[in-house]
């Protein structure tokens, strides 16, 4: 049960899926300069590797949890610090995750954004 | 994406392996609330461990639709090219709240399960218990990406 817990709470929830390597291959065709093309597409690797390491440690804090939860008399205390100490990786990276965006942001022009993600703003 | 894809391709894996002990398009909670009838001799306290797992499904539902909405916004703000890092903090400050709130009614609501068992009727219900709620999760978050797109 902790475990479908933890992967319904932590999993989404918010956070963005990985990019693609279509993903990646758009955004080099549609930003005209090189070097730009490369500091953005480098910060989607960043993003990717920042999700790949949450999604590590969410797996290891449900495997951790789905021990505890053998015994019967798992007090809530005992569930919250390994839940607590996922929810800090989590925080933390949210804010990189963040960042990394806007540095995608920064070496991608809006039409070239809008035709790599299709802007969809009204 | 990829991880919709792992994803996608463990909860398959997941419903084939399901299936066999659920039944194609059952509710997994009925197996869950038929194995507590089951093994819990006491008919009061069997009972209450039924209204657990009728509140916690309700947990679990809310808990799905904060996922689908939460993914949603993301999305918006991500293509927007004129949302701001202050956008992303509120929607994910937001999103991070509500989540801390369901994660302690949810927990509560599980102890207080567990609390209604003896050791005994715990060992023997626990692995239908984990099969049946990561099954019914399972088919929540199936849902969410399906609307997530």
């Amino acid at each position: 049960m902790i475990t479908a817990l933890i992967i319904m709470h932590f999993f989404g929830g918010g956070m963005p899926v990985l990019f693609s390597r279509s993903d990646f291959r758009t955004v080099g065709r549609t930003i005209e300069e090189p070097q730009r093309a490369a500091a953005a597409t480098e910060a989607m690797e960043r993003i990717n590797e920042l999700l790949e390491s949450i999604a590590k440690k969410r797996q290891e804090t449900a495997e951790q949890l789905g021990g505890i939860d053998h015994e019967v008399t798992s007090r809530e205390g005992t569930y919250d610090n390994f839940l607590d100490e996922l929810s800090q990786a989590r925080l933390e990276a949210r804010q990189k995750y963040i960042e990394e965006v806007f540095t995608m942001r920064e070496h991608m022009t809006r039409d070239e954004w809008s035709a790599a993600f299709g802007n969809t703003a009204e | 994406m990829r991880t919709g894809i792992t994803i996608t391709i463990a909860f398959a894996m997941f419903t084939m392996s399901a299936c066999s002990l659920f039944g194609s398009g059952g509710d997994p909670l009925e197996v869950l609330r038929y194995e507590v009838l089951s093994k819990v001799q006491d008919e009061e306290r069997a009972e209450a461990m039924l209204a657990d797992i009728d509140k916690l499904d309700e947990l679990l539902s809310e808990s799905a639709e904060l996922l689908a909405d939460a993914a949603r916004q993301e999305r918006a703000l991500f293509v927007n090219y004129d949302s701001t890092p202050q956008d992303f903090e509120a929607l994910f400050a937001e999103a991070s709240r509500k989540r801390h709130d369901l994660r302690g009614a949810m927990l509560d609501v599980h102890l207080e399960f567990k609390a209604k068992a003896t050791a005994e009727e715990w060992s023997a219900i626990l692995p239908i218990h984990a099969s049946a709620i990561s099954a019914r999760v399972n088919s929540l978050v199936a849902a969410a990406i399906d609307e997530r797109g």
